[in-house]
């Protein structure tokens, strides 16, 4: 390179440090996050898995409850590169449903891939043939003609309801799985008019049975309700103008609850063949919207306003009788782990992954006036959940993933925290100093009808140690530490959400 | 016979059009049933009239191809849909994304419907050929 050259190098690169950094982090996704996993070691967890696996007999520390008998369902993002090639964003790793099975005989686990037709066509083929929700591979389409579900990886959630396991993602059909093999059966059609529809991760299952769930295009909100047999009752699409994108809702016994952030999309860099997470863009600042969705009528709709942020997740939503709607949801300062963290985990660039503020945020909706009320909690948290026992009516205890201590953000949690919202107690337990903890569920003990009689379990994958384990609590007494501990003989990505189905 | 005839003055009065054969291929067909429809608009009658329309028999993983003769040359836009139910439409779901492949010249991205700049091509002088990728 000549002096002019040079020059001229130099000058581009002062005048368009976005575009350099666009045009860098393009080609070197794979490299850049395998270096770095030689300097953060917890890196290597989210390194991926490229095959199915199984372990029979898992090796156990303390006692399984005897009234903890059934199957933990988990799903999660897992396989993340191809040929060299690493996705950009976790969300766009296929999807591995994993399975942990409590049995008198003690405990196994079996983790198998679902096999979306996307999956299939890339595990044929060596490649990926199909961008991500947040990486653009050059010629490769991400939504087509009939939709997302060519791009479907199933990764976000796996339910059981009315005995049919499905594996859920946010932007297009859920895929059924055998509960026993998990092997892939298809894509659900719920109606013929409904196909190729998105049927979101995160349904609500009502005490009875019921289950609401919703999908989300720009401007047009699909809500679905399946009885508890597990046919559809109603779908109808409301438009809901603005709305881009949506994880996830609350149900309470009469309402529907969403909180939107202001989100606008970029049909043009869509168009000109950006990732659709790059056509993105969230306005500092602005409100968010706060509807509420009457369950008899869906036509019957109120907004508020609620305090600027970004949220992925809901815990509960209850009516108290008097005219006051109240929820929770994890309030985050900004879409920044959206944007920038997850991004930056791919890259294993942990400079773009500082400690984000995401904190569990109660909310009381006076209906008649039209007043809301916020209470921010402290923890850092994300991954509420509540006893099924209690969806929709009132909750007294809420569980969450949290990082406890210094520089730890949603991205990097190492504990497990209940809140008990009605005393503001709290009740934690931090493990091994360099763990990362996933969303752990609650299991109803049958023995009680008592709300938080049961356990909650999760995983945790030990950094040091390089494998997962599978924890089980007194749902009431986190502090006490686990009650029994299994330890797969590997380790696995850390995943996103799961439920349990009692033997 | 009156309108084919007003037709014919109207093309008359536009000066000396020159007619091409357009030919076309559609890619990306997965499903053996049903028809392939092909149509030829021009910015007028983009997505509302068809100028010209063609039915093929699908090939199953494979590609079909079609002429429209005698276009005049001018500025158009190519759609194809394989009609797997043979309705004669593209079929869409509850919440209005299509159930059926579709693709148009051009083979521009499909969020949102194209536009006719978007799908438009350029029809002068000899035979032109367009190739459509199913979606």
């Amino acid at each position: 390179m000549d002096r002019r050259q040079f020059l001229f190098a130099s000058l581009a690169a002062a005048a368009s440090p976005l575009a350099m950094r666009g045009a860098w982090a393009a080609d070197t996704y794979a490299d850049a996050f395998h270096q770095a996993t030689a300097r953060d070691r917890w890196l290597r967890a989210y390194g991926g898995i490229d095959h199915d696996v199984a372990a029979p007999s898992l090796r156990i520390e303390g006692r399984i409850p005897a009234g903890l008998r059934g199957t933990l369902y988990r799903n999660g993002p897992a396989l993340f590169e191809r040929s060299g090639i690493r996705y950009h964003h976790l969300f766009d790793g296929d999807g591995m449903v994993q399975a942990f099975r409590f049995t008198e005989n003690g405990v196994s686990h079996e983790g198998r891939f679902v096999q979306t037709p996307k999956f299939l066509a890339e595990q044929a083929q060596q490649r990926f043939l199909q961008s991500g929700f947040g990486t653009a591979l050059p010629g490769l389409p991400f939504a087509t003609g009939g939709g997302l579900d060519r791009a479907n990886v199933a990764n976000t959630n796996v339910v059981v309801h009315a005995r049919r396991l499905m594996a859920l993602w946010e932007g297009g059909s859920a895929f059924e799985l055998d509960p026993v093999t998990l092997a892939t059966r298809g894509p659900v059609t719920w109606r013929p008019d409904l196909k190729g529809m998105p049927f979101s991760a995160h349904p609500k299952i009502e005490p009875d049975g019921t289950m609401w769930n919703v999908g989300a295009i720009p401007d047009s909100l699909a809500i679905y309700r399946i009885a508890p047999d597990g046919t559809l009752a109603q779908a109808e699409v409301l438009k809901v103008p603005g709305l881009v994108m949506n994880h996830d809702f609350a149900v309470s016994r009469d309402h529907l609850v969403f909180v939107l952030p202001d989100t606008r999309l970029d049909l043009d860099k869509l168009r000109a063949g950006r990732a659709f997470l790059e056509a993105l863009a969230f306005p500092p600042d602005a409100p968010m919207k706060l509807l509420v969705v009457d369950k008899a009528d869906l036509r019957q709709q109120r907004t508020f306003e609620l305090p600027p942020g970004y949220l992925f997740h809901f815990g509960n939503a209850w009516n108290d009788g008097a005219g006051t709607l109240r929820f929770d949801y994890v309030h985050h300062e900004s879409a920044g782990v959206l944007m920038d963290g997850l991004p930056g985990l791919m890259r294993g660039d942990a400079a773009s992954m500082p400690p984000r503020s995401a904190v569990s945020m109660q909310v009381a909706v006076d209906l008649a006036s039209g007043r809301v009320r916020t209470a921010a909690m402290k923890d850092v948290v994300e991954f509420p959940r509540v006893d099924p026992r209690v969806v929709g009516q009132r909750n007294r205890h809420l569980w969450l993933s949290t990082g406890m201590g210094k520089g730890l953000g949603t991205l990097m949690m190492n504990a497990v925290l209940r809140y008990d919202v009605e005393s503001g107690k709290r009740d934690a337990f931090r493990y091994e100093p360099e763990a990362l903890v996933e969303e752990h569920v609650f299991v109803a003990d049958r023995a009680s009808t008592r709300e938080g009689a049961g356990w909650l379990v999760g995983c945790a994958y030990d950094v040091a140690y390089g494998r997962t384990s599978l924890n089980v609590f007194d749902a009431l007494r986190l502090s006490a530490g686990p009650i029994a501990r299994a330890w797969l003989p590997y380790g696995l990505p850390p995943g996103f959400h799961g439920n349990f189905e009692a033997a | 016979m009156i309108r084919p005839a007003l037709l014919a003055t109207a093309l008359a009065a536009a000066g000396p059009a020159l007619a091409t054969d357009v030919t076309f291929e559609v890619s990306g067909i997965e499903a053996p049933g049903g028809h392939i429809l092909v149509v030829i608009y021009d910015e007028a009658s983009f997505l509302k009239k068809p100028l010209k329309a063609a039915r093929l028999n699908p090939v199953a993983g494979g590609k079909v191809s079609g002429v429209f003769r005698d276009v005049p040359e001018g500025t158009y836009a190519i759609s194809a849909i394989h009609d797997e139910n043979d309705n004669n439409k593209l079929d869409s779901n509850l919440i209005g994304i299509p159930t059926e492949r579709y693709g148009f010249s051009n083979n521009p991205s499909l969020w949102g419907a194209p536009k006719f700049s978007d799908a438009k091509v350029s029809v002068a002088g000899g035979t032109q050929h367009f190739a459509i990728q199913l979606r």
